[in-house]
């Protein structure tokens, strides 16, 4: 390449970094003033899509892989000549599994049965893309009747638990901020001696753990560790009596007014499938 | 040209799909591979500034949409490293295996410096506790993993397909 045209394609170059950082940077300023961008929403259905896709591809490779071992498993043990006392333990699992999901869909029935609220469960198919930022990506979404900023839970050993609230919908999916983002807050108060707070979420750095803020200093002795905190319902988008998590740790500096509280959350987000969603009628949702 | 960069856009947003779906079985202590990054990496040092750039750009609104942060977030972030790293392109040698070794921690960091630099400027929540903990070396480690795993299959396929490939690169 000659001089010149390599002096055109750099100006080029240059050129197009310019425009693309401009229109990034223009994205950024839009969202600190407060606009969004109508076609989020679209490009998030539409992507959503091929996220439900994977889902459904990772769930049809897991079956398929389970089959496989088992294929493996019972032919081992043909040729071993325990056919009879393999049925007899793939029927048994097969039964301790059926008892396990029937256990599992009373549960899920009684807890329905539980939720005052019109509600809507759903599954978790994917997760956010980067560690510094924590959604979680359920597979229904607006044509399902759910709106931002609707409150998601889960049960939890025959406890409601807080998992977050609905930050995003798509057609088919939504994006959950869940409690232990860091930009998550709900009015809570302790189920046992009503004293109240403001619950952040702290990070998955720190195990998922949250921090109760703005508690009276008074009530250093009256609380404990393990004590359950709930939320409060007061000017806030969740009912009350929902199950948050238990005390870890309490923190009292001489200089502060009120307690730092380390909480520990009552759902164990590694082990979250099934979430549900409170359909509540939302401020500036019809 | 464009063929071959729609190609590569396409390959970056299918490995963003697959890292927020089917990686999350990889899940190490709340890490998992940044195959985005990996493969926004090797596009722009064999392709040059210009697809690297475009790359960026597409590759980071799919991650924002995908994500909690604003429009604009990870597109400027990957724009800036699409763009950079396609100044080297032809100018550092990408079938020494030293380079996925030396450039993934580096622009891995680089990333998460942008990324408060932009949580800072722009108000974004950004879980600074997940950044400085010993998950940002592992995540490296993952990307070294992966990024070796890539540097073998296209090194394998430029192997194959010889001078034809370096004959339709253009920068």
């Amino acid at each position: 390449m000659d001089p010149q045209t390599e002096r055109k394609a750099q100006k080029r170059r240059g050129g197009i970094f310019a425009l693309l950082l401009f229109v990034n940077l223009l994205l950024l300023v839009l969202f600190r003033v407060g606009l969004t961008v109508p076609p989020e929403h679209w490009a998030f259905s539409f992507l959503s899509i091929f996220q439900n896709v994977f889902f459904d591809i990772n769930k049809v490779v897991d079956n398929s892989m389970t089959n496989l071992r088992e294929y493996r498993d019972l032919k081992k043990n043909y040729y071993q000549a325990l056919v009879r006392l393999q049925d007899l333990e793939a029927m048994e699992k097969e039964y301790e599994t059926a008892v396990e999901e029937n256990k599992r869909l009373r549960n899920q029935l009684d807890f329905s049965a539980r939720i005052e609220e019109s509600h809507l469960s759903a599954e978790i198919v994917a997760y956010d893309s980067g560690r510094s930022f924590n959604a979680i990506i359920i597979n229904k979404g607006s044509r399902h009747g759910i709106k931002k900023n609707m409150p998601v839970i889960a049960f939890i050993e025959g406890r409601i638990g807080l998992v977050g609230k609905i930050r995003e919908t798509g057609l088919f999916s939504s994006m959950i901020i869940p409690v232990y983002d860091s930009s998550f807050f709900a009015a809570a108060r302790f189920s046992r001696n009503r004293y109240e707070g403001l619950i952040q979420g702290l990070g998955t750095g720190q195990d998922y753990n949250l921090m109760l803020k703005h508690v009276n200093k008074r009530a250093i002795r009256e609380i404990s560790v393990s004590d359950l905190v709930e939320t409060s319902g007061i000017n806030s988008l969740y009912p009350s009596g929902i199950a948050i998590g238990n005390v870890k740790a309490i923190k009292s500096r001489e200089y502060d007014t009120s307690l730092e509280i380390i909480i520990d959350p009552i759902v164990n987000f590694s082990k979250l499938e099934i979430v549900t969603v409170l359909l509540t009628k939302q401020e500036g949702n019809p | 040209m464009i063929r071959r960069f729609i190609f590569f856009a396409g390959l970056i947003i299918l490995g963003i799909l697959v890292q927020t779906t089917l990686f999350t079985h990889l899940d190490l202590l709340g890490t998992r591979p940044d195959l985005a990054l990996v493969l926004l990496m090797y596009l722009a040092l064999y392709q040059g500034a210009t697809a690297g750039q475009f790359a960026g750009f597409i590759s980071g609104l799919t991650e924002d949409v995908l994500s909690i942060v604003p429009l604009g977030f990870f597109s400027l972030i990957n724009t800036i490293i699409g763009f950079l790293l396609g100044l080297f392109k032809d100018k550092i040698d990408v079938n020494s295996a030293v380079f996925p070794l030396v450039l993934i921690p580096v622009i891995t960091v680089f990333k998460y410096l942008v990324i408060m630099l932009l949580s800072v400027l722009f108000s974004v929540y950004v879980d600074f506790s997940s950044i400085f903990s010993l998950k940002t070396i592992l995540e490296i480690g993952f990307n070294l993993v992966f990024g070796l795993l890539l540097f073998m299959i296209f090194f394998f396929f430029r192997l194959k397909n010889g001078d034809r490939v370096s004959s339709h690169v253009v920068g």
